[in-house]
């Protein structure tokens, strides 16, 4: 039984492989981008509005305003990291509707990349917002005692991170592909709507958590 | 082995380049898109809060002038009512003045009316009672008139008061001129010589006598010397007859204007 997309391999040199999950990123990559491009080539100023350009306007206002909610005070800093975040799972999650598709978010891989993504992230803005010291203070807090929890607690919660939309996404496909072969005919479309508002519900998760974890690396201690 | 590590490597590099492209795509012309169109309606905002300003400020202006027009035309009304109001008087008071230059010119007129008619009839009634007593005397006692009148003068003459006399005899002596005898018929010689002689025997003195006719002026006869002067006329009863007369036509008169009140007073 295939558990990820990984195991689709394509092309292979040495280490270096062209498997399913790649391509399959490659190609949401290419729809996002292209998407992008279409919709803000001819972008209007006036106050009559285009119908995907409303969309995407609303898509950014909300993510700004989300993000500004958490309490991060320039949500447009941010906007570029934990957009894109967002976009690319919900992207990933949604195509789940097409038949023989695989989400590469159904790949511990891709997760462990995005979770290492927010790990990476989190210190780095942490340093951009109070400094090294600054930032290397707050796994003092609140005392010296807490350094090596803290430690943990980063690490553990960026393994939390993949692990916990990993494993949604690729038991919805997996329930999905298992329900096709005990009730094939109307049960799976109920569990892939499912499985539908699981990949968006995850998507926000995933991103209010690095958005949280970012807001609390870059709050003053005073 | 669920965790392919190139894998990995390689979705995070994909993930940075979807970040980059995404910001340069999406991200970057939406951010701007959305300030340009505040900015914008912020823009039409200051615009549309100048123009109501503006728009308060010549709605103000206009209320002014409106208030200021509404004034000036009170004030234009009033001036038009006063001058009407002054030009009313005065062509009333022209009017009454006029209307008073013609009573006036009326009433003068009337008196000159009368005036005229009562000389008229002065005349007519002389020549009447000159034409009645010469007729009366010529039928009862066979003397004309003139002959009777000259009687009468010389008789007055013969029987003044020595008071008139004093005072007329002064002034015949005191006077360089000849003494006038006027009368309203012309004298025969004979009564010319018998005034003549009365004159002397009364005042005893011999001037010189100068005789006119005058029909106008006298109604007998007269005799003047230095300012003083003797006569015989009938001017007295024409003078009485001339009242009466005179009192008849002022009662008509008066009653005219009564009656023609509503003809007469505008």
């Amino acid at each position: 039984m295939r558990l990820s997309s990984d195991q689709i391999i394509f092309w292979q040199y040495g280490i270096i492989k062209l498997n399913g999950t790649i391509v399959t990123t490659w190609a949401i990559m290419l729809v996002l981008v292209v998407g992008a491009i279409l919709i803000t080539r001819n972008l209007t100023r006036s106050l009559e509005n285009k119908r995907w350009q409303s969309v995407l306007e609303v898509i950014v206002i909300t993510l700004n305003q989300q993000i500004e909610e958490v309490g991060l005070k320039r949500p447009e800093k941010y906007l570029g990291f934990l957009g894109t975040l967002f976009l690319f799972i919900v992207t990933a999650n949604l195509f789940a509707i097409l038949p023989g598709y695989e989400p590469p978010t159904g790949s511990l891989s891709t997760t462990a990349a995005l979770a290492i993504a927010v790990f990476i992230a989190v210190p780095f803005y942490g340093i951009a917002e109070q400094g090294f010291g600054g930032y290397l203070k707050s796994y003092l807090k609140p005392t010296l005692i807490m350094l090596p929890f803290n430690i943990i607690g980063e690490l553990s919660r960026t393994l939390a991170l993949a692990v916990r939309l990993f494993g949604n996404m690729m038991s919805g496909t997996m329930i999905v592909a298992i329900l096709l072969v005990v009730t094939p005919l109307f049960f799976p479309i109920i569990m892939n709507a499912l499985g539908l508002l699981t990949g968006i519900v995850q998507a926000y998760i995933f991103t209010i958590l690095a958005t949280v974890y970012i807001a609390a690396a870059t709050r003053r201690h005073d | 082995m669920l965790i392919d590590w190139f894998t990995v490597f390689a979705q995070l590099v994909n993930f940075l380049i979807l970040m980059a492209l995404l910001k340069r795509f999406l991200y970057k012309p939406i951010m701007q898109a959305l300030t340009d169109r505040e900015n914008k309606i912020a823009g039409q905002l200051e615009e549309a809060r100048k123009i109501k300003a503006s728009a308060e400020r010549e709605r103000i202006e206009y209320v002014d002038k409106i208030e200021r027009f509404e004034r000036q035309r009170e004030s234009l009304l009033k001036q038009v009512h006063d001058d009407a109001a002054h030009e009313r008087e005065k062509l009333i008071k022209a009017a009454r003045t006029e209307s008073d230059e013609l009573r006036s010119a009326w009433q003068q007129a009337l008196q000159n009316e009368q005036n005229r008619l009562n000389r008229e009839l002065m005349r007519n009634t002389r020549e009447e009672v000159f034409a009645i007593s010469r007729k009366t005397l010529a039928d009862l006692a066979s003397v004309s008139l003139e002959q009777r009148i000259c009687e009468v003068f010389l008789q007055r003459l013969h029987t003044l008061d020595d008071s008139d006399k004093n005072r007329l005899s002064d002034a015949i002596q005191s006077s360089s001129d000849t003494i006038r005898v006027r009368s309203v018929f012309a004298l025969m010689p004979e009564q010319k010589n018998a005034i003549k002689q009365v004159v002397s025997d009364v005042f005893k003195v011999n001037a010189t006598i100068e005789f006119d006719v005058d029909a106008d002026q006298i109604s007998g006869i007269e005799l003047s010397a230095n300012g003083r002067k003797l006569s015989w006329n009938i001017a007295e009863y024409l003078q009485d007859f001339e009242n009466s007369i005179g009192r008849a036509l002022t009662a008509k008169t008066v009653s005219q204007s009564h009656s023609g009140t509503d003809t007469h007073v505008v």
